[in-house]
Parts: C-alpha cells; structure tokens; sequence
C-alpha cells in the first residue's frame, strides 16, 4: 500500500458530484438544478454549521443526579473538521448524541445554519460505531432510505435513484447495489454508511468513534477514504474519537475533553495543511500537538 | 442488474490507496452459488435422516414381532392407505378430513394466540410499566399444562370449536409474548436512532426498522409456538371431538389400533412438517443472510 504519495488528482468521480441535489432545493423544472452549494450560499447567514451554547447534561442515578457536563460551548464553521477526542466516559459522545438530537439535554440550545434544532432530523447525518446498515434492504436500498423514508422518492424516484448510484461509485461500491450487506467486507459497509448518510445532504456529519471496530489496514484506508471525501466536498465533520493519532491526522481542530464533568478542557488549532497526507503526521508540527494533546489528558486524568 | 466481482471499482484515493482492498473485495456472485448448494446439500441430508428414523423404526418392529406394541412401517402405511378415504370411527370422517379439521383449529389457534402474543408483547416491549406488570402473570401461565385447562374452558364455552381453538390460542400466547419481547430488545437502539438521524419519524422507524428488525426474530418463535399447538391438538379434541387427528388418535387407542395410532401421529408429523416449511420460507425472505 502506497501511503506516501502527495494528493495531486482526487479520483473523478469524488470531484465530480453536485453538492447537493437538486430535489431539495425545489428549483423550477425550467432552471438548471441549483447545486447544495448555491443553495447554502442563498441561505448564508454567516452561522455556524453548528452551534452549541450553555449545553447541561445530568444522568439521574438513583435518586442522585450526575452531571455528564456543564454548561458546554462549541462552535463548528461551515466545512470545518473538529474532533471531540477524550477518555472513555468524559462526555463527547454524550454531546454528539444531543447535537443529533437523539439525547435530551437539561439545559442549552443546539442551532443547525442558526436553525435552533430539538428532535433527531436530516440536517444531521450520524454515523455510528458500527455501520448501522439495515440487513433486510440491499446495499442500494440502505442507501436510499433517508429519501424514501422523508416522502421524496415520489417527487424524483429516477433523480434520487441515480444520485443513490452516483453515491455508489464514489464510496467505491459501483456494482454492489444489489448485494446485501452482510455479503460486504467491513470497510465496504462503513462506506455504504457514509453514502446513506451523504445522500441526505446534512449540513452537518456527526461520526462516533466510526473507525474503533476496524483492524489497522482497513481503518488506514478508511482514514484515507475520509480524507479524501472532504476534500472533494467539503463537509462539515464532528468526529468523536479516543485516538489522538486519528484526531491529529484528520481534524482542522480538537476539543479535548477532561474527565466527567469537566467538558471541554483545551481547544487547539491542527497546524497540518490541507490536503492532509499520512506522512504530515511525522511533521515536528505534529509530533508537538500529539504530545500537547496527551499531556493535558494525562494532568486532567 | 447483475453483482460481481469485476465491476469493483478501481477508485484510487487522494492519497494513493486504491478504495477498496484488490484481495478483500467479495465475490458476491460465487457467495451466493456456493450457500444455495449448501442449502440443497441441507435438504438432502434432512431426507436422509428421515429415511434413516423409517429404517431404524422397521428395524425395531422386526425384532419385536409385535403389531400391537410397535406397528411395523408396512401395517402402519396400509392403515394410513386404508383410513384416509374409510371413515373411522364407522359413520365419522375419513383420516384426510381429520387432518383437514384438526389442521383449521390448530391454525385459529394459532393465529388468533400468535396475533394477541405479538400486540401484548409489543405493548410490553413500549411502555414498560405494563411490562413489570404483565410480565409475572406471563411467567405463571407459561408452565401451565393445557390438559389443565379443559374443564374450565367447557364451563366457559360449552364443547363446540370454540374451547378447542381458545385452548390452543392458550398455548401459543406466552410463546409469542416471550420471544416479541426478546426479538424487540434485540434490536440496537442505535439502529433505531440510526433511522431517526436519516430524517425519518418515530412512526416509521418503529414500524420500518425496529419492527422489521425484530422480525426474523418473531417468525423463530411462531415456529416454536406452531410445533407447539400441534402437541395440544390431542387435548383439545379430548373436549367432546367426533373427528380430527387427536380424536382418531385417542379412540383408535382406546381399540387398540396401533397401526392407526401411528398412522395419525405421521399425518400431524407431515401436517406440521409442511407448515413449518411455509414459516421457514417466510424467514427465507425476511432475513437475507439466511438465503
């Protein structure tokens, strides 16, 4: 495996998907189908992909309520990649579930594009410590759930369709729509998450510990499969990990988190440039944040 | 649209690592060949092992020389040959209309228990008050023999179909109850989530996923609770039966037909062989890994 090569051409078919389709965006039949991007720009607000303010999470316990964290603050900018990176049980995955809205919280506001959000919904793609697929659909149908499931297909059934191929292709699964999930490989399936997650066009990608399941080889490829989406797309990334490695090598900023309740303890710009390589985590500039990063954990551990 | 190797793409990433892993790419194509020659390799060796039990069977009667204590394969087949057009008892039905009428209350049975087992174990699975409370009247009914029952179902609902029927659907319930409850905790609350982040609502995920998920599950335990209505047929044509597989059973036991005897046990064997078969088709096409 040739992990050292420089990015210089992004695969075709990774460059060459419209943002966001046109479905959505509810353009006349007349007009040529209005990207994501211009969309997104329509609609800029100058807010944040995602903001969290004064968030408080308490878990009751017999009687006795234990705080998860309190009173959290986060700030995501639009195309920006920012890891949650702590030890297990500080809470970072307990605030990417409430960003998703699939956690209640005591008190504090979530806004999506300045939008105040309460329930779960489509502007927030979530991708799970294990793929999540549903085993009774096929490989394409997995894909096209979120649409289907959101009463579009009706509207666009060819449109969508092939979308969902296009999705296909660039996770690098053409030829595997019909096949059902158990019949793919590990890495395959991730990727068939990460098309049903796409497809849905969120405004944001909540991913939890995504990778921790995978053996090293295919974990490496995936980080490389991640890299390489979000420079052809540009999407906005909220990363959960454990891995400090993983946080340096793919995030633009980390917010590393203290024990419970302690939330946020340090936020640190990555000082890597864009496209990441493999080999920039040999940088001095890495090898610095790595042991910045570990010895706060260590002094708040 | 065909699915194979070949088409696996040749996508190189931006940092020079071809997408997929050239050696770990499924061939989904030759997968499937080779399940569907296991499963009919399965279903040669399932015909062998009947074949096998007929012969240890004759085996055994051969050597106890007894018609009356083991029917030998021959008299019992001639018996089956003979009954399924005579009527027996004179006057009643044939052995295929027995079949038939015992067939139709095992199913209400069935159906009517299964049906009630899924919505109490649903509801259960829901709101979990109702499952602290029911759980334990569940847990009581479930050992209770269905023998135990008859008389009290003829005070309630004389000696007609229904006592019969609601004694089977009596059987089937908690069977269904248990295993909708172990089917719905089986499903990963992260799928249900999984569903609801993907922009749909709680009323399709329910019904869509975690309902869908759970059932594979669901059909496992109307399998078990099919072969378990069949083992109170005999009780429940017991209650003031004039036909049906249980009450030939039962009289021709009483004259000592054994042959008969047998001969009616065979035909609920096959009955029930062939509507397992049905539910393991069902399952076939619920739970793809299965194919």
């Amino acid at each position: 495996m040739e992990l050292h090569q420089t990015a210089t051409a992004v695969a075709p078919s990774l460059r060459g998907l419209p943002l966001s389709p046109s479905w959505e965006t509810g353009s006349p039949d007349a007009m040529p189908p209005a990207t994501g991007l211009q969309r997104r720009i329509a609609s800029d607000t100058g807010a944040p992909a995602v903001k969290v303010e004064g968030l408080t999470k308490t878990f009751g316990r017999r009687g006795r309520q234990v705080p998860v964290f309190n009173n959290i603050n986060l700030s995501v900018q639009k195309g920006e990649f920012v890891c949650l990176l702590g030890p297990s049980g500080c809470g970072k995955s307990t605030l990417l579930s409430a960003i998703a809205g699939i956690l209640p919280f005591d008190k504090g506001s979530v806004a999506i594009d300045g939008t105040t959000v309460t329930g779960p919904g489509a502007d927030r793609g979530m991708l799970f410590q294990s793929p999540m697929l549903f085993s009774w659909l096929t490989v394409r149908d997995n894909v096209l759930f979120g649409p289907r499931a959101r009463g579009l297909m009706k509207r666009a059934r060819a449109e969508i369709g092939a979308q969902a191929d296009e999705m296909l292709s660039t996770v690098g699964l053409h030829g595997f729509g019909d096949a059902y999930p158990h019949e793919l490989s590990g890495g395959m399936r991730h990727r068939v998450a990460f098309a049903r997650a796409l497809l849905n066009n969120p405004a944001v990608l909540l991913m939890d510990e995504p990778f921790g399941a995978l053996d090293a080889m295919t974990r490496s490829r995936m980080h490389a499969f991640l890299i390489s989406l979000w420079e052809a797309r540009r999407i906005t990334i909220v990363f959960v990990t454990h891995d400090i490695e993983e946080a340096v090598l793919l995030g633009d900023r980390i917010c590393v988190f203290g024990n419970r309740p302690n939330g946020i303890i340090k936020e640190l710009e990555v000082p890597l440039g864009r496209p990441r390589r493999f080999e920039d985590l040999e940088e001095p500039a890495a090898l610095v944040t790595k042991r910045s990063i570990r010895e706060t954990l260590w002094a708040a551990a | 649209m065909t699915i194979s190797a070949l088409d696996a793409p040749e996508t190189v990433l931006d940092l020079g690592v071809p997408i997929n892993d050239p050696i770990d790419i499924p061939d989904v194509v030759a997968e499937r060949s080779r399940r569907r020659r296991t499963t009919a390799r399965r279903v040669g060796f399932g015909a062998l092992g009947l074949g096998m039990a007929v012969v240890i069977w004759e085996v055994v009667a051969t050597i106890i020389g007894n018609d009356i204590m083991v029917p030998s394969v021959q008299s019992t087949v001639s018996a089956l040959a003979h009954y399924l057009t005579t009527p027996y008892p004179s006057g009643s039905d044939p052995l295929w209309e027995d079949a038939l009428v015992s067939t139709e209350r095992v199913l209400m049975g069935f159906g009517i228990g299964t049906f009630c087992g899924v919505a109490v174990g649903s509801v259960m699975y829901a709101v979990q008050p109702i499952r602290h409370l029911v759980d334990p009247i569940i847990e009581v009914t479930r050992p209770l023999p269905p023998l135990a029952f008859i008389p009290v179902l003829i005070m309630w609902f004389g000696i007609g179909q229904t006592p019969k029927v609601v004694l089977i659907s009596i059987g089937v319930l908690p069977i269904m109850v248990v295993s909708t409850i172990a089917a719905l905790d089986a499903v990963p609350k992260d799928l249900e989530h999984c569903g609801r982040t993907l922009g749909a609502s709680r009323r399709y995920v329910l019904l869509n996923v975690q309902v869908r998920a759970a059932l594979p599950a669901i059909v496992t335990g109307m399998r078990i609770a099919m072969a378990a209505s069949w083992t109170s047929i005999v009780a429940a044509e017991m209650i003031a039966a004039n036909s049906g597989l249980g009450f030939v059973i039962l009289q021709a036991g009483n004259y000592l037909q054994m042959p008969l005897v047998f001969a009616g046990i065979a035909m609920i064997g096959a009955v029930g062989l062939l509507l397992d078969t049905s539910l393991r088709t069902a399952l076939f096409w619920l739970d793809p890994s299965r194919r």
